[in-house]
């Protein structure tokens, strides 16, 4: 015998599930499917992120992720998540305690700091996280500035992975002070700056360029871009006290000990204090042995240099590379049109082609690696002109638009105001020009809808609505778009 | 300020010293010292606070003691020196053994210093018996422990807690207790055990003890009972009861615990470290143990640069977080959004930001509904205008309108940007002092409060005019106004008062994280009320 609204609490019956302290309910939801998650009892967080019993959340696929919780909780969802299960083992509490020791060096600065000077004020933990694919470094990065911002702490997120910048399309390394909480609903963190409102804190990153998931294609400019980004976060934490009392936490690309040169200019570039290896026994005695500044560590105590090695979840689970790349089409996506519950409007010109100056990273592999400078002159240093403007000579080229090199392409865009194109008007050489579009920052990304060659013209695709494109000099990055 | 209540703010500020802090004990020796005319009521306040604070909190208002009678001296030495033994040997009873050491560091200095008078700091007569006392506590205490006589400990320790358990056999954590201690008897009395574990053992039950003891004295149970103080005449059998208290308080066993495993037939260290998971007694066997005290605290007072910022590998992977840790993402903030899942705490503070939260709730709600649909993402910064961003722009309860506009700098907000976007300039100060309003000859309060904000607005001479003048004020009618808050009323912005009014006040959060030098303070983190210091000693400076 059925009776009118048995089956449905059946079937609610069947979507509820509780879980014990200490465990984690992980999912996965396929391309733009959804699912849809509510909290009924108990605590639970993702990544660090508190969620709340008063928000039905929803999760649009690609997505893994998981719900953990310290006390037990019960969580009620509806969808057809492509796999879902329930894990007591858990590595949450191992983060937690990192957590905990990061917490306390941060109360340790601040005290310090009470009584210093602002130029002599002691910087908040830097935390850098290497490992192999796959291995949960973006979470662990997650969790790590989600408790600190719980413990009203303002960190910087540091992703220096261009397969999966955070908060902006793919292709960049960002830095984004970590004042508020993230939205967990958002594939990517969060919202960065809008012109109008959004349900959560939106965030603002600082963008620096790279173009291409691959270090290998142009490795001089990755770590050139790195140490501009570390110069600019370094400057932040020094010029923001609460920022500066928070410290940051590094993400970064999958790494091994043959990038070990990346690693030691990432430590310095950012004052690393705290290396965080995930679940990687051999990389972490190889680092033990190799890097310089564990094995001479400097005789200031507030520099040195401290390795931990720290398990990798169960839970991380191969990303395969279809859903990378609809993972990138949707963050894309987001960026121009915003998603579900925060609808941007972008805004379609149309440029001459000799209206635009455009750059594409060079790729290095096809260059004679003995040309390219160490790492030693990519500091930037004034009364080293001549030598930089060498070395910044070599990131990129100058190329002309065309529809079969522009066609769907994700560009971004130069920070106007830190190039003086004038200056550069009347020379064929554009070494200078290289120069300052090298140190600039991203102003935002481009999306070429199409370039058609017998009227050189170009439909560009901007964030907002424009008279003239907000800045002429666009760099090419390897991504393309398609609407 | 009323000079009754200098007491009792400084004993406020005191009670921020729960770490060693040198910029604390640095205001506060300061206060002392402005203040000398309210010596007694310091030093009450001081004794006060050494006497009920917490044993692990002592040694920093001892070091406060110190600061002030090294510093300022007369009369503060004098009024301390009286009773400078009791209150010595009081706390060396007390506290633990690594502060045990401070103290007598401490105490080697105060035998050499001088007053500029060339007499010693303090009465000599009290030196000395502390010197007797030191060198009594010294003296090494014939300690035996066997197994069997460790048995007996246990078999008293389970009579005492039935005991309890008989008053109040509801009482949850007696059970426990009692079953841990059953467990344990078993196993020892089971298996040999090698002297190290028996001389772990024997603190923990030694801890046990103590605090049943105290338990039977008070029925009872308080959320966090200090320890019994010793009274002076008790002093002499010290040696017999240092012994009894020299391990770490037990405050936890008041807080609520998760029930203990079930142990059956396990070994010595699994019980062991069931007691410490079930927060019965201290984890031994790790350096972290104390729940109360987070794991560096010590390092840190030591003022050990190198040791704070250690991170040990090993207990980042074997230390099971405990309750009280996990607490500080959640219930230590049980006051929590309903619309989100932000968490504040329950006091004023915690409160204030709450309202300031929902106020932001609910702009931005009603924002996504006026205009909806018409907005775009907003370019990134420079790296320039990005270092000199500052989060409160975002968290600061503003619109994000306002946002984008101060954040984009001028170069780009002429490409970009829609006419929502605009934004009533910054009132500069010149243009707020040429509003003003005069006080009526009539009035015999100078005060009174914006008809729009509410907040109070006091009366001030105005010189160029020669009047007594409400500065940044418009009159319309019979009301008084901010002129700021007037002219957003009149601008329809009437939702921002709240901001307006934290941007213009100076006490405010919001313009104190404005501020370099006091948002350096971190004062919020540290639970450190520096305006209410600050403004102590402001008082006290113009007295």
């Amino acid at each position: 015998m059925s009776l009118p609204g048995l089956d449905q609490e059946a079937s609610e019956q069947s979507n509820t599930i509780t879980l014990k302290p200490n465990s984690e309910w992980r999912y996965e939801v396929s391309n733009d499917e959804t699912i849809k998650v509510k909290l009924i009892d108990g605590f639970a967080e993702i990544f660090g992120t508190e969620i709340s019993q008063n928000i039905e959340y929803t999760f649009r696929g690609p997505l893994k992720s998981c719900i953990f919780t310290y006390r037990g909780c019960k969580l009620q969802f509806s969808g057809d998540p492509s796999s879902e299960y329930v894990s007591e083992e858990t590595t949450m509490p191992i983060y937690f305690n990192l957590h905990t020791l990061l917490e306390e060096q941060r109360k340790y600065v601040t005290a310090q700091n009470l009584s210093r000077k602002p130029n002599d004020r002691l910087k908040g933990p830097r935390v850098l996280i290497i490992g192999s694919k796959d291995c949960g470094r973006t979470s662990l990065a997650r969790i790590l500035v989600s408790y600190a911002q719980k413990m009203d702490r303002q960190p910087l997120l540091v992703s220096l992975n261009p397969q999966e910048s955070a908060f902006t399309p793919p292709g960049v390394l960002t830095g984004t002070p970590i004042s508020e909480m993230l939205n967990v609903e958002n594939i990517n963190l969060g919202e960065t700056i809008t012109t109008g409102a959004s349900f959560y804190h939106q965030k603002q990153p600082i963008v620096k360029y790279y173009g291409s998931e691959s270090l290998e294609k142009n490795e001089p400019l990755y770590k050139y871009e790195v140490s501009r980004l570390g110069v600019s976060c370094l400057s932040r934490l020094e010029e923001d006290p609460i920022v500066g009392n928070s410290g940051l936490v590094v993400d970064t690309p999958p790494l091994s000990i043959k990038n070990l040169n990346i690693i030691e200019n990432i430590i310095s570039d950012f004052e690393i204090n705290v290396l965080v290896v995930i679940g990687n026994e051999r990389l972490s005695i190889d680092l033990k042995k190799k890097l310089t500044k564990l094995n001479n560590p400097p005789s200031d105590p507030s520099k040195k240099l401290n390795l931990v090695k720290v398990a990798k979840s169960g839970g991380c689970v191969e990303k395969d590379d279809s859903f990378i790349r609809s993972r990138q089409q949707r963050v894309i996506k987001e960026y121009f049109y915003g998603f579900d519950k925060i609808v941007l409007s972008p805004y379609t010109i149309t440029v001459a082609y000799n209206e635009v100056i455009l750059f594409q990273s060079t790729n290095t592999n096809e260059f004679d690696q003995s040309l390219i400078p160490s790492a030693d002159s990519f500091i930037p240093d004034s009364s080293n002109a001549d030598r930089k403007g060498r070395s910044t000579m070599n990131f990129f080229s100058r190329f002309e638009p065309s529809e079969s090199s522009l066609q769907h392409c994700i560009l971004t865009m130069v920070n106007p105001s830190q190039l003086d194109l004038q200056k550069y008007l009347y020379t064929k050489d554009d070494s200078g020009l290289m120069e300052d579009v090298a140190n600039s920052s991203v102003l935002g990304f481009a999306y070429v809808i199409g370039a058609d060659d017998s009227k050189e013209r170009l439909r560009i695709l901007i964030p907002q609505p424009s008279k003239q494109l907000p800045s002429k000099v666009l760099i090419l990055t390897d991504y393309r778009y398609n609407e | 300020m009323a000079s009754n209540s200098i007491g009792e703010d400084f004993y406020q500020s005191l009670l921020e010293l729960t770490f060693n802090s040198h910029p604390i004990i640095h205001s506060l020796t300061t206060i002392a010292q402005e203040n000398m005319a309210n010596a007694d009521q310091i030093v009450e306040a001081i004794l006060k606070r050494i006497n009920s604070s917490a044993p692990e909190h002592k040694l920093y208002t001892l070091y406060l003691i110190d600061s002030i009678c090294k510093n300022v001296g007369s009369p503060y030495n004098l009024m301390f020196g009286d009773s400078l033994y009791q209150l010595f040997s009081r706390c060396y009873s007390l506290v633990a053994d690594p502060v045990r050491q401070r103290m007598i560091h401490i105490f080697e200095t105060w035998k050499v210093t001088r007053t500029p008078s060339g007499s010693p700091l303090f009465p000599p007569d009290q030196l000395a018996k502390i010197d007797r006392f030191l060198t009594e506590v010294a003296k090494p205490k014939p300690v035996m422990i066997t197994q069997q006589s460790l048995i007996e400990q246990l078999r008293q320790l389970q009579g005492l807690v039935g005991q309890r358990l008989h008053s109040n056999p509801n009482d949850i954590k007696a059970k426990e207790r009692l079953q841990i201690l059953g467990d344990l008897l078993k196993i020892i009395t089971s298996q040999p055990m090698s002297p190290q574990e028996l001389t772990l053992v024997n603190t923990q039950v030694q801890g046990i003890r103590k605090d049943e003891e105290f338990k039977l004295k008070s029925p009872t149970p308080a959320a966090a009972i200090p320890r019994p103080a010793l009274s002076s005449d008790a002093m002499s059998v010290l040696g017999g009861v240092l012994q009894s208290v020299s391990m770490a308080p037990q405050y936890q066993q008041q807080q609520p615990k998760s029930p203990p495993p079930n142990i059956l037939g396990g070994n010595v260290s699994s019980i062991l470290s069931s007691l410490a998971e079930s927060g019965l007694i201290n984890n031994i066997n790790s350096k972290h143990s104390n729940n109360l005290v987070s794991p560096i605290n010590d390092i840190l007072s030591s003022n050990d640069l190198s040791g704070s910022l250690a991170i040990d590998s090993g207990y980042i992977n074997n230390h099971k977080p405990t309750q009280t840790e996990i607490d500080t993402l959640y219930r230590d903030k049980p006051n929590q959004c309903s619309s989100c899942s932000k968490r504040f705490t329950e006091d004023d503070a915690g409160r204030q930001l709450k309202s300031l939260h929902l106020d932001w709730h609910f702009r931005i709600n009603k924002r996504i509904k006026d205009y909806s649909n018409i907005q775009s993402r907003g370019y990134y910064l420079d790296d320039s205008a990005w270092v000199k961003f500052k989060e409160i722009e975002i968290i600061g309860y503003k619109d994000s309108d306002d946002q984008t506009d101060s954040s984009n700098n001028t170069k780009i907000s002429t490409t970009g940007g829609q006419s929502l976007n605009t934004r009533p300039a910054e009132l500069d100060p010149a243009e707020l002092a040429r509003h003003y309003v005069v006080v009526p000859d009539d009035v015999t309060d100078m005060t009174t409060s914006c008809g729009i904000c509410k907040e109070e607005m006091v009366g001030k001479f105005n010189d160029d005019s020669g009047e007594w003048v409400w500065s940044n004020a418009t009159q319309s009618g019979d009301k008084v106004y901010h002129y700021s808050c007037f002219r957003e009323t009149q601008q329809e912005r009437s939702l921002h008062n709240v901001v307006e009014k934290r941007e213009r006040s100076d006490d405010s959060v919001v313009s104190a994280a404005k501020r370099p030098e006091t948002s350096s303070i971190g004062s919020s983190i540290l639970n450190i009320d520096f305006s209410k210091l600050r403004g102590l000693t402001d008082n006290l400076a113009n007295r």
